[in-house]
């Protein structure tokens, strides 16, 4: 049977695989199917495509396991009921022309990965060994067959006794597991006690999820036609019941398309009776017509065996990797929608400081600018003094209000955009805040924490960062809207300048007149003697409203909020781009990048290459 | 009266134990109130955890009296429970077994005697059988389904019957006796019950029987138990006249032992409440208030720091320096002298800033309290000039800021350990040092103007300035009048008002003995003499206190053990939790205390089970957190779930 692209496509699958499970923190639920995959290709591919076959004895602690595998190799194992879990290493017999020295890489291929030590003494199976260790011996006769003469190149049959997979040793459940996703063949041996325990249907149901081949031997029963009874109870009525979940879990499909559930029933059923030394004489079949076990181990095709247990690990493989590529589809939306959020947040609080600070000096500047462009070159050359002047005065004020307030705070370079970044530090500071707080109660669970200390990196980051000098973009669409008010409003236009210019200068002259005259009292007395106090209320009141009402008419409304609507956005992306930057990474940065992979994931190569396990699962190449 | 409990009983009298019986009272009494403290924490799972604990506990001694101890067998499917509990009541096929078909059992067969089924213990949602006979009056025997068979609802039915317990016999055999998933069961219940453990189909093993209970009662210890003789059983349910079924007969359904319950359920109550309160469950409480503590010190540090950065600032040193001047010139009144005091207290009150912070600090009381509060009202309205708030602003945003950083970090740092939410009663750490809040309309009014002015600022951060002021104040007023500089000006400030106050008094008595007038000019003279002669005193004594009062040096002045400026949550939590530790800490050791007396009264050969005790409770602990994840698991207090499947 070709195989190449199988094995292809397992090995691609073998490197996208746990990237995904990486990515959707699903690292710890690999289902054993995946992992009989990887092994028994693993194999595969060591043994030059030349397949043995592994057997290994299966089942709960008590039940006989190494009982039966010393009866039926002769090799001496721990064995009976004194201790309890007696075994916790692994024994492996071999077919006795593989038991030497020159074909250790052989018998390495056989069981890639593993530790494989010649057995020199039981009490080694007792021991707490490491993970993967297997002692082996050989074994010419299985339950008193000869193995036959397989040379050192035919295939061959290691039967393999594990430790249980309930008692209190949870080591002895992982070395279980990990030789029965190697193992081809499985005979699950239980107590006729057993037989009905949660834990020991569960592991039922995996073996014959994974396993090419499955018989069933229950032990410690009065006789054959017991045993005969408590299978049937398990098959007839326990698996069948509808209000238990047994029946749908035994619907799934094997790649020969058998329901778990027929596929146990056509297992070959023994019995075992409970005797004070049992013997394999005792050791019967309860299913009609089967042969003794050692025989129908023995008599087992070891190529074909083998490939169906690897095309059985496929058609696993393929249905979890199907489900996991559907999983990932939804991990996937949920991480752009995630990210979605975040940078409408991002925008949100961008424009939200941008909106704090409107540079309405430099607006009403441009206006000027455009209103003096406008006007009439004849009737700019006649205020051309005042306009002078006004500007002097308008600078000499603006450097004595800079004087001042460098004296009391830092100096900084431009006036108004010194302010305008203090004040934008302030805005982002609590935004910022804002931002940790909203994002660490709206976290999806497989973010994570969002802790306090990390907030407080990622905000004080934020703090020490540069910010990013507006650009002046903004000013070009203000421009445009000016100079489209001086085209709609030539006369407010022109005038507008010029009645500001005579204001200036006009106001400035009254007050020297003032001083040089009387010394003030002009002001002091005749205006503010005669007003009061509450009269210099009420017209500073007047003259902000008829200054208000001045800008209605001269439709500047329109300008202004042009402008700030411009402002706004340019700022407000500025800044979250400096948000972007400068806090997001401190908060949620690794997270954004898993976010980031899984996007960018190849979900179709893995359905494919899913696919392609099923193909050749159902016989198609 | 007898020791023996079996005499005393046999003698009408009341076995020694009930003597203990107030003093359980009293320690239910502490347990409920301290549950009830509790309460307020649930939404933090240690203290949930705590708090469940403790509701078993107090609910085992609301069963009446009247409520026959219900014995329940605990164990695997196919064991041989049934056949067990057929033999005790010798009743065969009272409850139905096979030794073909397993989960057999799916309901509970209850063994009662005829004269308590009115009695029975509640069982609801439950249907049990019940076997009259084979028990005697006071106990009921219960076989149970199993806890690790293919159907689930069994487990919950066998649960719930154990919720009810009051002496577990667990039942294995040879085979099963190392089975994970029902070993994972016996070490969820085991701090709560009493327990005996049985090995059954001893028949099966002839020759290997004593082997394997001694095994079997290794896999015991590594539980924690320490079990002895008289708690384990072999037995062969099926073999007429078995020693081992007699034997565990005599232990679990002896006559006349109807006047033991309730020592049995204080017991229960003193032994669960105590497991409740041992260390394992409280150290959670012990390790967050120390790791807030941490946290609280590390932020207030943080404060501290950016306090006296920001008070260091030319801006917030001088304005600070000016109030601390003025807040001198108040205390140096007392330690002015008699002659300069007059000077001196109007000095302290006249100066515009120098008003409003002592008219800001409440002239209490009377007329002259609500004069200096209307006063104080007309400085405050223009804001500016309240020094508290000149201060605060002086310190600058930066500084603000830090102090809102800190707040911020002490709330998430609760949200992130799930204590933001619990209630607690408010109490700090100086919660004895209790401010006395003045009466009267003064008061009143200076309560609303800082709530008017000041109420944008923190009033952490106020109650500092406050109280570093008053600090820094005092300091610089004894500074200036110690030493032999302010001795020498005190001394000659003082005489030199005198001395004009006492030419006036004799030039006064001279006119009155001589009956002469004395002309207006001199009064004129004389007042405004001894008004320049109160200057000198004035001016020097002003001196020291600005050479005193230098803005670089204010650290100096002030001293220790002032307020934490902010971020008090985590102080709250955390004493709050050390409390909470202390006191359950204290209550569980009584509990242990009682439950060694009462077991020590309920008799050496009352065979009512071994409990785990406390320590093997705490060692039992530690080995499940060496173990693997997959005994780990047992530690939740939820009802059991399905072991986790890997395929």
């Amino acid at each position: 049977m070709k195989l190449d692209s199988f094995l292809n496509a397992t090995d691609r699958l073998a490197t996208l695989v746990p990237e995904l499970l990486d990515l959707l923190g699903e690292k710890e639920k690999t289902p054993t199917g995946w992992q009989a995959l990887l092994e028994r290709a693993g194999a595969l591919r060591l043994q030059g495509g030349k397949l043995s076959l592994v057997a290994t004895l299966y089942g709960p602690t008590g039940a006989g396991k190494s009982t039966l595998f010393r009866n039926l190799t002769g090799i001496e194992v721990p064995a009976g009921d004194e201790i309890r879990p007696l075994s916790r290493g692994c024994a492996m017999a071999v077919p006795e022309q593989w038991d030497l020295p020159e074909r250790g890489p052989a018998l390495r291929s056989v069981l890639p990965g593993f530790d494989l030590r010649p057995l020199d003494r039981p009490d080694r199976l007792r021991q707490e060994d490491g993970q993967g260790l297997v002692w082996y011996r050989s074994a010419d006769r299985l339950g008193g067959e000869s193995r036959g003469g397989a040379g050192p190149g035919a295939p061959g049959l290691f039967l393999v006794d594990v430790p249980d997979f309930n008692s209190l040793e949870i080591a002895n459940h992982e070395r279980a597991e990990r030789v029965l996703r190697r193992a081809e063949v499985v005979v699950f041996v239980v107590t006729g006690d057993s037989y009905a325990d949660q834990k020991v249907v569960e592991e039922l149901a995996r073996c014959c999820q994974v396993a090419a081949r499955l018989v069933i031997l229950i032990t410690k029963v009065s006789s054959p036609e017991k045993a005969r009874l408590k299978w049937t109870d398990l098959l007839d009525d326990k698996l069948t019941r509808t209000d238990l979940p047994w029946r749908a879990k035994f619907q799934g499909k094997r790649e020969d398309g058998r329901t778990l559930e027929q596929f146990l029933r056509e297992c070959p059923v023994h019995a075992w009776p409970l005797a004070a030394n049992p013997g394999l004489e005792d050791l019967r079949p309860v299913t009609a017509g089967a042969p003794p076990l050692a025989s129908l181990l023995l008599g087992l095709d070891a190529e074909k065996v083998a490939a169906e247990g690897l095309l059985q690990a496929g058609a696993s493989t393929s249905e979890w990797v199907g489900q996991l590529a559907n999983r990932a589809e939804v991990a996937r939306k949920e991480r752009q929608r995630w990210r979605a959020a975040l940078d409408e947040d991002l925008a949100r609080a961008g424009l939200a400081v941008a909106g704090h600070e409107f540079p309405i000096g430099r607006t009403l500047e441009v206006l000027m600018e455009e209103s003096r462009a406008g006007q009439n070159r004849v009737f700019r050359w006649i205020t051309y003094p005042f306009s002078r002047i006004s500007g002097w005065l308008q600078g000499g004020f603006q450097a004595m209000t800079e004087a001042i307030r460098s004296a009391i705070s830092k100096p900084g370079s431009g006036g108004e955009l010194v302010r305008l970044e203090e004040a934008e530090r302030k805005s982002l500071k609590r935004v910022a805040e804002e931002l940790a707080d909203k994002w660490r109660d709206r976290l999806p669970a497989w973010v994570g924490a969002l802790d306090s200390a990390r907030c407080r990196q990622a905000c004080d980051a934020l703090a020490t960062a540069t910010l990013p000098s507006p650009k002046t973009n903004w000013e070009e669409t203000l421009r445009q809207s000016a100079r489209e008010w001086v085209e709609k409003n030539p006369t407010w236009a022109h005038t507008l300048p010029v009645v500001l210019d005579l204001t200036t200068v006009g106001g400035l002259g009254l007050f020297v007149l003032d001083i040089g005259t009387t010394g003030g009292l002009l002001g002091s007395h005749v205006v503010l003697g005669s007003l009061g106090a509450g009269g210099l209320v009420a017209g500073g009141a007047g003259l902000a409203a008829m200054l208000l009402r001045l800008a209605d008419k001269m439709h500047f409304q329109g300008v202004l909020e042009e402008a700030d609507r411009a402002w706004r956005e340019q700022r407000g992306r500025e800044i979250a781009d400096h948000l972007r930057q400068h806090l997001l990474p401190g908060l949620l940065g690794e997270k954004l990048r898993e976010a980031d992979r899984l996007t960018s994931f190849p979900m179709e190569e893995l359905r494919r290459l899913a696919a392609e396990l099923t193909r050749k699962a159902n016989g198609e190449s | 009266m007898s020791e023996h409990p079996r005499e005393a009983q046999m003698e009408g009298k009341r076995p020694g134990g009930a003597s203990l019986l107030p003093w359980i009272a009293a320690l239910a009494g502490r347990v409920g109130h301290f549950r009830r403290e509790l309460l307020g924490a649930d939404s933090w799972a240690p203290a949930a955890r705590v708090g469940v604990e403790l509701d078993r506990a107090l609910a085992a001694l609301e069963v009446p009296p009247t409520v026959p101890a219900l014995v329940v067998m605990l164990g695997g499917t196919g064991v041989g429970k049934s056949e067990l509990f057929n033999a005790l009541i010798d009743t065969p096929g009272a409850s139905p077994s096979s030794d073909t078909v397993r989960c057999h059992t799916s309901q509970p067969f209850l063994a009662i005697h005829p004269l308590d089924r009115a009695h029975l213990p509640g069982l609801p949602g439950l249907e049990p059988v019940l076997v009259e006979g084979g028990v005697p009056r006071g106990v009921v025997l219960a076989d149970t389904p199993d806890i690790d068979g293919m159907i689930e609802r069994h487990h919950g039915v066998t649960r719930q019957v154990l919720e009810r317990a009051d002496l577990v016999l667990f039942v294995t055999d040879p085979d099963r006796r190392a089975n994970l998933q029902v070993l994972e069961e016996l070490r969820r219940w085991a701090p709560r019950k009493r327990w005996l453990f049985v090995l059954t189909k001893a028949d099966r093993y002839p020759g290997t029987i004593d082997s394997i209970a001694l095994d079997f009662g290794k896999r015991l210890a590594e539980t924690g138990f320490t079990v002895d003789r008289g708690s384990l059983f072999v037995v062969a349910s099926v073999r007429p006249g078995d020693a081992g079924i007699e034997r565990l007969r005599q232990s679990v359904l002896r006559p006349g032992d109807e006047n033991r319950m309730p020592l049995l359920r204080q017991d229960a109550f003193l032994r669960q409440s105590a497991h409740a309160l041992a260390a394992p469950l409280l150290q959670p409480f012990q390790e967050e208030s120390g790791r807030l503590r941490a946290l609280a010190q590390q932020g207030q540090a943080r404060q501290e720091q950016a306090y006296w950065q920001a008070l260091s600032q030319p801006r917030a040193a001088d304005a600070f320096a000016r109030v601390v001047k003025q807040a001198a010139w108040k205390e140096l009144g007392e330690r002015s002298g008699p002659f300069l005091f007059p000077a001196v207290w109007a000095r302290a009150r006249m100066q515009p800033l120098a008003t409003g912070w002592a008219l800001s600090r409440g002239l209490r009381g009377g007329a002259l309290g609500v004069a200096g509060a209307l006063g104080a009202s007309a400085l405050w309205a223009l804001r500016g000039l309240s020094p508290l708030r000149h201060i605060a602003e002086a310190l600058g945003e930066g500084f603000q800021d830090t102090l809102a950083a800190v707040e911020h970090d002490a709330r998430r740092t609760l949200e992130d350990a799930g204590l933001d939410r619990i209630g607690i009663a408010e109490k700090t750490a100086n919660s004895d040092e209790k401010k006395e809040m003045p009466a009267g309309l003064g008061a009143a009014v200076e309560g609303f103007l800082k709530h008017w002015t000041l109420s944008d600022l923190r009033p952490e951060l106020l109650a500092r300035v406050e109280a570093d002021v008053d600090a820094a104040g005092r300091e610089s007023a004894r500074l200036a009048t110690s030493g032999p500089g302010g001795w020498g000006i005190l001394v000659a400030g003082n005489l030199l008002v005198a001395g004009m106050v006492g030419w006036v008094a004799w030039r006064l008595g001279k006119s009155w003995w001589l009956d002469t007038d004395l002309h207006t000019s001199f009064f004129l003279k004389a007042a405004a003499l001894t008004v320049l002669s109160f200057l000198p005193g004035l001016l020097l004594l002003g001196w020291r206190v600005t050479a005193q009062v230098n803005p670089r040096r204010l650290r100096g002045l002030m001293g220790k053990g002032a307020p934490a400026l902010a971020g008090g949550q985590l102080e709250k939590v955390q004493v709050a939790l050390e409390g909470w530790f202390r006191q359950g800490g204290d209550i569980g050791k009584s509990l242990e205390e009682a439950q060694r007396l009462l077991s020590a009264d309920l008799g050496p050969d009352a065979t009512w089970g071994t409990s785990l005790p406390a320590q093997s409770a705490q060692s039992a602990a530690q080995a499940r957190k060496a173990q693997p994840s997959g005994i780990s698991r047992v530690n939740s207090i939820a009802p059991a779930s399905q072991p986790a499947s890997r395929g």
